[in-house]
Parts: structure tokens; sequence; C-alpha cells
């Protein structure tokens, strides 16, 4: 089994975070960031948004709460990405 | 140096789009070379350009597209003026979102750009070597600029500029773009670059068997860069020459030295630990917001039911209108009702300013692992936590968030859901009915609520996975956490005020045309009144007559007591309303909020048979769990349709009664809750 297929495997299994792949695959972070970045490349895994923790950079248009955000008041700053399989 | 057309015309459509939002930054003269900012988001590529153009940004949308793209003037010694735009972050050149798609195109039109600056960050080298390599697969001119030095440095890890030029065949520099970066490096590396031949593509490792004696003019890698290709034998070549490369470049020290943040994750996101962690900071903030509070919320009571009210009386009489309807409807009615609710700002200014901490510092990232996990484990969509965190913010947009669902089913099932997060607008009764009931652990029960609130959603969810929602699968993710960081003042106060200020808006809107119904209602004379209209006492008023009609729903319950009632039924306008209903019903009587307390204390005393506290925890589990307000339940309709939210509001409501008798029930039968 290659790394990328280890990597994609801890992201089917559900790790929670990228720190939770290294736990299972022994890889370092940086290693694992970089699969994770690659499988995307590939369709493998997607990267979005998953929570607002703030408002996207990227403006409203990218942000999945923005409908209804006049209650939430977010604000500018941090959103919180995550990677998941196709 | 070769400056081609169609840069130019970039360059000038990008001079236009600034003239266009009149920010009254120029970016630069038309034909100027156009150089781009490229790099992954976080690394340092606006606090670069910042540097670079003396923070003169325009900030234009991109024709046809939502995306934003800053652009200014950046001087290149020997070069002169360039037009500089910093393209939206990007991690590869297979793009995933618009923005993304905006940078890919740009980056990958033979001639467009004179010269790329790729960004990369040295604390997260191989990351930033994805979209380095597709780059020199293109015939670009690059330069590559390392950031974050300092944090690899702290992690014991040192990335040779030499090193990683020889291996990419570009110039790389070395900066640190929040420490007064040596702008003049860049600008000498630019200068070279730009006036340097289009470097040849290089074999990144993905050429291997795309193309293994890649030409200058290679299209074949471009195109199949940009196609996304699903062949992981082109990512694991390409994975393996990064990796190569990383390891060249890098020294590590012998001893490398994990980050606190690391560490601190080890715990914070623990499968057990992490819960603990997550339940013991919650039970801190409603500690410290309520004790914190309390002084401030008395001062702003005292203000609202003394001088205020005193000042708004004496000004009526002195224009002779003391006395009649207007009197009671400006004292008892709206200075009663939003007063009491104000009092309720230093309260919500604190939280919201913890959570404000929580969230810039980094912690509420991993607050939403934790949350993911126990949801994942339930078997509960993963996704679904994206709302639900939201909800306990306020539902309305949690409602809203359910669109990122895929699955139908998964939306119905969060937007069933999400009205048992416990939204703060639900926080200001917790705070009123735990003062008055448990002063000594009026934090401890707050919390509980919250707590409550996270176990109904559970086991709403499993009710529901096991009966309407069998056979749904869970939806994995790892989530990108983000490094830790000092909060940031300015950022903090912006959060808190713009929360502040929709508690205000709502106060200042839906709460006084309540209030205005509520007095209404209360000035009309109910049936066998002993008076006419403005005259009747409020508790022989329509308003007490309807709310008393409803009571005998809640006898079991230990709160069958018309201002509770009535409170609960203009609470389905705003649970703001609550509390505004009950210092308004009381406010022929009471005047602050302590004899307030007194009084609904008293009234639950007499409707539980001598068991107040048991019937307020009763009163506190109903308010949490029945149906949501009037705007949640119209977010509903929009999202999962009318069938689905009559279904969720019957629910709701069903399930709140069977609770808070049960919890009655219990409650009054343990003699530690007597009084």
């Amino acid at each position: 089994m290659t790394r990328l297929e280890t990597i994609l495997d801890a992201v089917r299994a559900g790790a929670g975070g990228a720190g939770e792949v290294v736990r299972r695959t022994g890889m370092d972070l940086d290693t694992v960031e970089t699969g994770l970045t690659m499988l995307a490349a590939t369709g493998r895994i997607r990267r979005e948004l998953v929570f607002a923790t703030a408002c996207v950079p990227s403006g409203c248009g990218s942000c999945p709460v923005a409908a209804g955000c006049a209650g939430a008041g977010l604000t500018n700053g941090k959103a919180l990405r995550c990677w998941r399989p196709t | 140096m070769t400056t081609t057309t169609p840069p130019g015309q970039l360059s000038t459509q990008l001079v236009s789009l600034a003239t266009c939002h009149e920010t009254n930054v120029a970016p630069a003269r038309p034909g100027a070379p156009f150089v781009v900012l490229a790099g992954s988001p976080n690394s340092g590529k606006s606090t670069l350009f910042n540097a670079l153009t003396g923070a003169g940004r325009a900030v234009a949308n991109y024709p046809g597209t939502t995306v934003e793209i800053g652009s200014g003037s950046w001087q290149v010694p020997g070069i002169g003026e360039t037009c500089l735009s910093d393209l939206p972050g990007t991690y590869s050149l297979a793009p995933q979102s618009p923005d993304e798609a905006l940078t890919s195109q740009l980056l990958s039109t033979p001639g467009l750009v004179d010269l790329v600056i790729m960004v990369c960050d040295a604390a997260h080298l191989g990351r930033s070597l994805v979209l380095t390599a597709h780059l020199r697969a293109l015939p670009v001119r690059l330069l590559v600029v390392l950031t974050m030095n300092d944090v690899a440095a702290d992690r014991g890890t040192v990335v040779s500029a030499g090193a990683l030029a020889n291996r990419l065949g570009v110039p790389v520099v070395k900066v640190d773009p929040r420490r007064r970066p040596d702008t003049s490096a860049i600008g000498a590396a630019a200068a070279a670059a730009l006036t340097a031949p289009v470097p040849r593509p290089i074999n990144t490792g993905l050429a291997r068997t795309c193309c293994p004696d890649c030409p200058p003019d290679c299209l074949d890698c471009p195109a199949r860069i940009l196609a996304g290709s699903g062949d992981l034998d082109d990512a694991e070549a390409l994975f393996s020459w990064i990796t190569e490369t990383t390891e060249s470049v890098t020294t590590r020290s012998p001893v490398t030295r994990r980050n606190w943040s690391d560490l601190a994750d080890r715990w914070v996101t623990a499968p057990v630990i992490g819960p603990l962690i997550f339940l013991a900071v919650m039970w801190g903030v409603f500690q410290l917001t309520t004790r914190a509070a309390a002084p401030l919320q008395d001062a702003l009571d005292a203000l609202f039911t003394g001088p205020i009210s005193a000042g708004a009386t004496a000004a009526l009489g002195a224009v002779g209108l003391n006395g009649g309807l207007l009197e009671g409807f400006l004292v008892t009615g709206l200075i009663a009702g939003v007063g009491m609710l104000l009092t309720f700002v230093p309260l919500m200014t604190i939280m919201f300013a913890i959570l404000a901490l929580l969230e810039d510092s980094g912690y509420l990232a991993r607050a939403a692992v934790v949350t993911d996990r126990l949801m994942g484990m339930l078997g509960l969509p993963g996704r679904a936590f994206l709302p639900l965190v939201v909800g306990f913010g306020c539902n309305v947009p949690a409602i809203s968030a359910v669109r990122v669902l895929p699955d139908a089913r998964h939306r119905i099932l969060t937007a069933l859901l999400v009205p048992f997060t416990s939204c703060t607008a639900r926080l200001t009764v917790y705070v009123m009915v735990a003062v008055t009931f448990f002063p000594d652990n009026a934090g401890t029960v707050v919390f509980g609520m919250y707590v409550t609130s996270i176990l109904l959603v559970v086991l709403g969810g499993l009710l529901l996975r096991g009966t309407l929602f069998r056979a749904m699968g869970t939806d994995p993710l790892v989530l990108d956490l983000p490094p830790y960081q000092r909060p940031h003042l300015r950022v903090l106060a912006a959060s808190t005020w713009l929360r502040v200020r929709g508690f205000l808006q709502t106060a200042a809107g839906i709460i006084v045309a309540t209030v205005t119904v509520v007095w209404l209602l209360g000035v009309i004379p109910g049936p066998g009144a002993s008076a006419g209209w403005g005259q009747v006492p409020v508790d022989q008023s329509l308003y007490a007559w309807l709310s008393g009609q409803l009571a005998v729903i809640f006898t079991p319950a230990g709160f069958a007591e018309w201002h509770a009632v009535g409170a609960l039924v203009v609470g389905f306008v705003a649970k703001e309303a609550v509390i505004s209903s009950w210092a308004q019903t009381y406010a022929a009587t009471d005047g602050d909020l302590v004899t307030l307390g007194h009084s609904v204390l008293a009234d639950f005393t007499a409707a539980s048979g001598g068991h107040p506290q048991a019937a307020a925890l009763a009163f506190l589990v109903f308010i949490l769990a029945y149906t949501p307000c009037v705007a949640t339940i119209a977010a509903q309709k929009r999202q999962i349709g009318a069938r689905w939210t009559l279904v969720g509001v019957a629910l709701q409501f069903a399930l709140a009664w069977l609770l808070s008798v049960a919890v009655f029930q219990v409650a009054s039968s343990l003699p530690g809750l007597a009084l």
C-alpha cells in the first residue's frame, strides 16, 4: 500500500483531524498535510468549508451559513476546513 | 525584460476594476508588468503584499465572478512600477472552488503573468510544494519566497533557500513578513527574474508519467494538472518528488521539539479527555458569565426601575399625560419589558467576549472536532455538526446551514434537531430562573441546560435514526485545524459588538412589538373582570385569562400558573420575550429584578404545591425543548418544507411537555430540592 493510499484509508476511516491521521499512519504532519493536498488534487478527497467560526475570507458567496448570518453575528477572520472522501 | 500583450491587458483590467470601486488606489499604470502572489491560504501572502505595496490595496471582484482580487502598485528596483495582485489562496492548480479556479486559470494561461511570486510556508513546506511543483511544470517565471521561517524553527526545522533554489531551478528568498520583511531582497530577485528568460519547466515527478522529456512549451502537463488527474500513480510520483525535495532542503534538530499547539491538541482533541475538557471549559464560561455579570445587571436594573421610570413618569406628568394609558404603556410596558431585557446586555457581552476569545484562539475549532467525533460514534452524520454548532448561537442560520448536506434525509434530520440546540436567546431565561431559584448554583444550572441540550440532540438523533431515518450512512471527514494563536483585541471587540448589536436589534424590534401586544392584552378586561379598559388589574386581564386557560396543561409539570404560561406563549415569537412579558405582568406590583424574582418564586411555589425548584427545572427544560421561535420555523419551512416543519413542531412540543413533566415528577420527589 502506498503512502497516499494509507492516508486515504485513514480519512475514509473517519480520522478526526490531520493530527489523528498522523497518529494512525505514523507519518509526520507535513507529509500527511502534503498527502491530503495531493489526494484533493486527484479528486480522491475534497477540501471544503465545514464550520464558519467566523466569516470566510473569500466572501459571503462561499459561506454555507451566509443566508441566515444576521442572527449569528459572525465576524471577519477564520473558517474551518475539512477533507472528505469523495 | 519582455512584457507580452496579454498581461498588459489584464493589468489594465485590474486598474479599471479598482477605479470602478472608487478605492482611490490606482494599482498601476496600464501595461505595467503583471506580477502575482500565489500560495496557500494563511501562508503570509497578504502580509507580504501589504509590505511590498505599502498596503495600497484595491480590492475588486474579478469580472464575471464573486472572487475578490487585491491589487496594488509595486516599485521594483531597475524595473519601475509593476502591477502586483494578491491571488486567492490555493493549494494546487487542480481547483476545488471558484476562487481557486480563477487562480489556476490565471497561473496556467501561457503568457498572462510576467512573474509569479510563490509564497511557500516553511512550516508546511511539503504542502506548499504541491502548488510550487505544479507551477514548475509550467513555462512561467517563478520567484519563491519562503515565509513562516520562525514557526518552522520553533518546530526544529530549517529550510535552506539555496538548496531549494538548486532543486527548483528558480530563485528563492527567505523573509518573515510579520517582522518587516527585507523587501529590497525580494525586489532585487524579482528584477532579476523579470529580466531573465522564462525558465524551462522541470520534471517534478508528474512529468515522469506524463512526458518524460518535457519540452519548455509543453501543454500536456498543464492540461493534465488542471484536469485534476484521478491517477493515483501520477499523484504518488509527485508526492515522492515533494518528499525528496523536502528531505533534501531541510535540516531538522536531532531532537525535534513538538510545538505546544500539537502538544495541546493531543489532549484537547483526545477521544475521552477532549470532551471532558470541552465540558470544563463551557462550565467555566457560564460560571464566569453569571458571576461577573450580576453586579452590572443589578446596576442596570436599578437604573431602569429607578431614575428612568421615574423620569418618564415625571415627564408625562409635566405635560399632563400621567396616570393614563400612555403612562401605563411607557412605564409598565416598554420600560419594564424592554428595560428588563436590556439588563442582560452585560451578561451577553461577557459571554460573547469569552466565546470570541475561544474562537479567535483556535479552541472552538477543536471543540468542533470533539463534537464531530461524538456524533460519529453515535452514528449520526458527521457533517451535521456544522449546523448544530452554529445553532448554539442562533437557530436561524443553523437551519440555513443544512444546505451543505447533500442528502435530503440528512437535511431533514438535522433541521429537526437544530431547535434542540440552545440558542443564546434562551440564555436570558436560564439566567433569570437560575439566579432566582438556585442563587448559589446559578452557573451550574445554566451549564446543565447546555449539557441537556446536547443530550437532547444526541437522543433525538438516535430516536429519529432508529425510526424515520434508518440506513443512513455516516460521512467521515478530517478537519484542517488552524494553529492556536494569541487572540487579537480588535477581532474580539468586533465579534462581541456584532453579536451584542444583534441582541439589541432583537430587543429594539420584535421585542418592542411583543411588549406592545402583551401590554394591549393586559389592559383589556377578561371575562368577569371588576374594572374596564385600562383600569383592570393585570390578573383580571384578557392576557391573564387566556394564559390561565392554557395553564391547566402544565399542572403535571408544576408550573400551571398564568404568568409562566403566558410567557411561554409569547416566547414563541422570540425567547427573549419570556423575560419581557414577566417584567410587564409583574410590573404593576413589583419594581426591581429582586422583587420580580420573589414574585416568580412565590407563584411557582403555589403552582407546584411547595416544590418551586422542581417546577423551575421543569420550566427550564420546557423552554429548552419546546417549539422554537417563529423565525426558526420560517427557516425550517424554507429548507425542509411545511410537512416536516409541522412534524418537527409537534414533536418538539410533545417532547418538551413529556420531559418537563418527568423532570418535575422526579425532582419534586427528591427531598434536596424542596424548599
